[in-house]
């Protein structure tokens, strides 16, 4: 039974070609800067999608620390009390720039993007600058596939915080429940690290 | 009893294990024959079957697939023994290994138990698909206990004739075997 759930959509644009558009950025990147630069930074990428919702509550009380310190001495209503209460975004006194007790608020979810964010643009910036020199052309094919992955990531995980596109949801009447694995994405990874091997591996030395 | 499935993963850490001692290149060698037998596999075994559900060997007594179990027995003995055949010859042989020196420390180790771990998947795979597709020959699996974790792996298509073939069902399209086994001979031939 397949039920379409019509969702709102602020873009015209559908999330595929959206999502292709953005992604030839990335591969142009790992085009130019081959298949090292790629795993780097796909490696800092991945350690940022898990990494940022992990700390988006801690980083945010400080940020709710410094804000409410401020505002609560300009108001005379400074406490201990109300200075904790605030931090958790639980005062009654004054809202909280990051709302840390509910992790789907706007707040926490733009606050999540933007640690993201800064974990990818250290990745990036610091695969460039390790391994961004000129690679051989099969590097740079693989160069551009990992690239185009790791941007997927990227992409996904900011996209999945902002929008909520148009989706079907195909209800299947089974005993035994699927197990849902991405074989084309699984694969490429296992040929990206192949090729990741071979060029890290030594060629034979020539005869004669 | 070890289950099905908990064999699976056993066998794949062990031939990761394998591909670690042994190294990444010589592992890479073995992914290549058996990728390639894989595909042969894919495209043989519907012929063969379509053959003999045509009538065809009939004079060897031989039933129509899958309903007759004794003609299962000689076809999953026949197509599994191709498979472990050619992994004796890739893992004995040398010419089909990439020449050079493995990358070295943490990373030629996790490579070559990466590929190692492939090279197990690809093999007790087939095999697992093989024995499911032939009903479980010779009372080898108890199939009235089949647990929940195996018939998801099967039927959720993560055996590597499902994965990466076309189940060795249809001859018309290719899957992604023959895609992998070219880049394989294309990193082969420009080192």
């Amino acid at each position: 039974m397949t039920i379409p759930i019509p969702l709102p959509n602020p873009w015209n644009t559908s999330e595929t070609v959206l999502i292709a558009i953005l992604l030839l950025f990335f591969a142009a990147w790992g085009w130019r800067h081959g298949l090292d630069a790629a795993i780097i930074a796909g490696l800092i990428v991945i350690f940022g999608i898990w990494a940022a919702p992990q700390l988006a509550a801690p980083l945010g009380k400080i940020i709710n620390a410094f804000y409410a310190f401020f505002i609560l001495i300009v108001r005379g209503q400074f406490s201990m009390e109300n200075w904790t209460a605030a931090i958790n975004a639980q005062s009654q006194l004054m809202t909280a720039p990051v709302d840390v007790q509910n992790a789907e608020s706007q707040s926490m979810q733009l606050f999540t993007i933007l640690i993201f964010a800064a974990f990818a643009i250290i990745g990036f910036r610091y695969a460039t600058k390790k391994a961004g020199g000129k690679d051989p052309f099969i590097a740079s094919v693989f160069g551009l596939l990992g690239a185009a992955v790791v941007g997927y990531m990227c992409i996904r995980f900011i996209l999945d915080r902002i929008f909520t596109f148009p989706q079907t949801v195909v209800i299947e009447e089974s005993p035994i429940p699927a197990i849902n694995i991405d074989a084309f994405l699984l694969i490429a990874v296992v040929l990206v690290l192949v090729v990741f091997g071979v060029q890290r591996s030594k060629p034979p030395t020539k005869k004669g | 009893m070890v289950e099905i499935q908990e064999l699976f993963f056993i066998l794949i850490i062990v031939m990761g294990i394998i591909g670690m001692v042994r190294g990444f290149l010589k592992e890479l060698g073995v992914t290549l024959v058996l990728i390639a037998t894989l595909f042969a596999l894919d495209k043989l075994i519907p012929i063969i079957n379509n053959f003999i559900n045509g009538g065809g060997f009939g004079f060897l007594g031989l039933g129509p697939v899958p309903q007759t179990q004794t003609t299962d027995n000689l076809l999953f003995v026949l197509f599994g023994a191709m498979m472990v055949g050619a992994t004796y010859i890739a893992y004995q042989g040398e010419t089909l290994a990439y020449e050079g020196s493995n990358p070295r420390g943490i990373v030629g180790a996790l490579l070559g138990f990466l590929i190692g771990a492939v090279n197990g998947y690809l093999l007790f795979g087939t095999i697992w698909w093989l024995a499911n597709f032939y009903q479980y020959p010779f009372g080898l699996v108890s199939t009235q206990t089949m647990p929940t974790a195996a018939q998801q792996i099967i039927n959720s298509g993560l055996l590597p004739m499902e994965l990466l073939g076309n189940g060795a069902t249809d001859l018309t399209s290719w899957g992604l075997l023959p895609f992998i086994l070219v880049l394989l001979v294309i990193l082969k031939v420009i080192r």
